[in-house]
Parts: structure tokens; C-alpha cells; sequence
């Protein structure tokens, strides 16, 4: 199996951080996202479930952050073991808890990098219960434009299965 | 243990989201880098540990002032409140697994990718208590995936661990193994 050279995977990691800033920032679509993934990519969401190709994760992205244009995500640390990265990250509530603090909900991206700047997997982790909570405490209230999550979810969580990358983008666990 | 999921629960967690921004603030930071061997060697430790149904023992890995935050339970400060959190809640599910999937070590930092496992119960793929060797994920079907976050303190021992899991993927799984073991 291939392993990228750290830089290489640490600067596509980068990008993908990069184009969240834009959105945040109100120049680009968070479909913009999906650009940095392989045609064939996995991309799992606790809320949103499983979506498989490239097509369907801008799909999927563009229709989960309507209406989430005021949500931020700081960056806390990224740790890279050969192709697989592991970033950490608050979920921002709009808004303000009672004691004056964030709504910060703690999250952490697992992604796998294929090569040529694009990751195969990513899978972002989070406690639903929780942010659904610091929602609910932060008085956040979705716009009507934002879209319903479906009621029943893949939770089926595993990468690929691409040798020339390894299972989870590791040569041994 | 409760399999029912109350409101309180979020309010739970709540809680442990102040605790984690505290604890990556003052914790991530303090303190000289262990050698790696040495982390790795911890992480082994703690892994074995939690596959021999002796929590107390698996308590012991934490210093006495530590910080564990679990997204679902709430938060402890003291190795003593873990265990009183962990001892009595682990004598409830005694067949769960803690099998690490991959692992990967930056400074003290340990991130773990696990799988919490209950047995097949037509008894397929046993012994399923081999950590060390545990086969395909796929051969299971009860199971849910937890990233474990913890910090090395030095003479074996963390001062952190964070847990974050789907919640409600925990609290399905859990009952549908009790209805296909007969349990329900």
C-alpha cells in the first residue's frame, strides 16, 4: 500500500479546512465541499447518515447546512498517522449560553486521503444528544428553509475497502 | 444502567461539553512529550485492561486528579469517581467488548478508535473477547463505533479521557441484542 507523505496529506486537509472558512465566510456553498473528495468517496454524518460518491456528498452537504449560515467550526488540533486524519473541531451554536460561554459542541473529523488532494472517507463524529441540547439552551431556532434530517439513518460507519490506501488509510492498525 | 433516554441526558452532556473545553485548554498543553514506546506501551496497558472484566483494576490506569468526560454519562474529576461510575455500570453488561479498530498516538495524546461489542447470539464468531485478534468488524452485528481520547500522565497512567459516541446508536443497539438474546 501507498502512504502519502505527511505534508501532502496535512496541505489536502488544509484545503478542505480552507473552503470551510469560505463558507463560513459566505463566498462559497458547503457543496464546495465535496470537491475534495474522490468520485467514489464516503462521507457519514451522526444526524444525516451515510453518502456514497461525490455527487451525492455536495447534495447532502448543500442540503443539511441551509439555513446553518451563522455555525462556525474552530479547528482545535489535527493529528495525521500516514493517510488517515484525525481533526478536532467545535460545532458553534449561533449565540450564547446563559453563562455568557459558546455553544461549543466537541467533534472530530476522520478522514482518509487518497491521494492527487482528495479523501476517499470522512466521518465526522459528535454527540447528537448534546448538540441538540446546547441548541435548545442557545435558543437557536432553524430557519424555515432549513431541510428535515431523514428519519432513518445508514449508520453503517466502516471506509472503503482500497488496499493500495489500507483500511483506514493505516498499514496496521 | 438506564436503556431509557430521558431529556436529562442532554443536559448531561451539556455539562461535559464546559468540562472538555476546559480540559483540552489546560491539559493538551502542560507537560513534556513521553516517549512514544512509552505512550504506546500505556495504550496497550489500558486496552488489555478493559477486556479482563476487572474494572477496578482498569480504574487504576487513571492518576487520582484526572478529568473523564463521557458525552453521555457526564464528567469525573477523581480516578475514585470513575470507578464508582464504572464499577457498578459494568457489572450491568458484563459480555460488552472493547475492541480497538486503529489507534494513533501524537505527543501524549491517544486517539482510539473502538468497538463496543456485544456477542452474536446464535454464538457465531466466539471467543469474541479476543482483543488482540478479533477478525473482521463485519463479522459482528452488535456494535457501535467510540472515539476514545485520552492523555499520557507518565508512569503508566492518564489524566484524561474523552469518549464520543452516538448516544442513541448505543442505547439501540443495546436493546435489540437484549431482544435477540431473549432478554428483553
Amino acid at each position: 500500500m501507498h502512504i502519502y507523505p505527511e505534508p501532502e496529506v496535512r496541505a489536502a486537509w488544509g484545503k478542505v479546512l480552507s473552503t470551510r472558512e469560505r463558507v463560513a465566510k459566505g463566498v462559497a456553498d458547503w457543496s464546495e465541499v465535496a470537491e475534495h473528495f474522490t468520485e467514489d468517496a464516503i462521507y457519514i454524518d451522526p444526524v444525516w447518515g451515510r453518502y456514497v460518491g461525490s455527487h451525492a456528498i455536495a447534495t447532502f452537504m448543500h442540503e443539511c447546512m441551509v439555513g446553518f449560515d451563522d455555525w462556525r467550526f474552530p479547528t482545535l488540533w489535527t493529528v495525521v498517522k500516514e493517510n488517515l486524519v484525525i481533526c478536532a473541531f467545535w460545532s458553534r451554536v449561533p449565540g450564547k449560553l446563559p453563562d455568557g460561554s459558546y455553544p461549543d459542541c466537541f467533534s472530530l473529523s476522520l478522514a482518509i486521503y487518497a491521494g492527487n488532494g482528495r479523501f476517499c472517507y470522512e466521518n465526522d463524529v459528535f454527540n447528537m444528544v448534546e448538540l441538540a441540547e446546547l441548541i435548545k439552551e442557545s435558543g437557536w431556532v432553524p430557519p424555515q428553509s432549513a431541510h428535515a434530517p431523514p428519519a432513518r439513518l445508514d449508520r453503517n460507519q466502516r471506509p472503503p475497502e482500497r488496499a493500495d490506501i489500507g483500511t483506514w488509510g493505516l498499514s496496521k492498525p | 444502567m438506564s436503556t431509557q433516554t430521558p431529556p436529562d441526558l442532554g443536559k448531561i452532556a451539556y455539562l461535559g461539553a464546559n468540562s472538555a473545553a476546559l480540559g483540552w485548554q489546560t491539559l493538551l498543553r502542560t507537560g513534556p512529550a513521553f516517549p512514544h514506546e512509552e505512550v504506546e506501551a500505556a495504550f496497550q496497558d489500558y486496552a488489555a485492561r478493559a477486556n479482563m472484566d476487572d474494572w477496578e483494576h482498569w480504574c487504576d490506569i487513571f492518576t487520582d486528579e484526572c478529568l473523564y468526560v463521557d458525552h453521555h454519562f457526564g464528567t469525573f474529576r477523581r480516578r475514585d469517581d470513575i470507578a464508582k461510575w464504572m464499577v457498578p455500570l459494568m457489572a450491568t453488561q458484563p459480555e460488552l467488548r472493547f475492541i480497538p479498530e486503529w489507534h494513533a498516538i501524537q505527543g501524549n495524546l491517544v486517539i482510539n478508535y473502538n468497538w463496543n461489542r456485544w456477542p452474536n447470539p446464535d454464538g457465531s464468531k466466539v471467543p469474541y473477547g479476543e482483543w488482540l485478534n478479533p477478525g473482521p468488524a463485519t463479522d459482528y452485528r452488535y456494535q457501535f463505533p467510540c472515539v476514545t481520547l485520552n492523555l499520557y500522565a507518565g508512569n503508566g497512567k492518564f489524566h484524561y479521557e474523552e469518549d464520543l459516541y452516538c448516544a442513541p446508536a448505543y442505547l439501540e443497539i443495546l436493546k435489540t441484542w437484549k431482544r435477540d438474546m431473549g432478554r428483553a
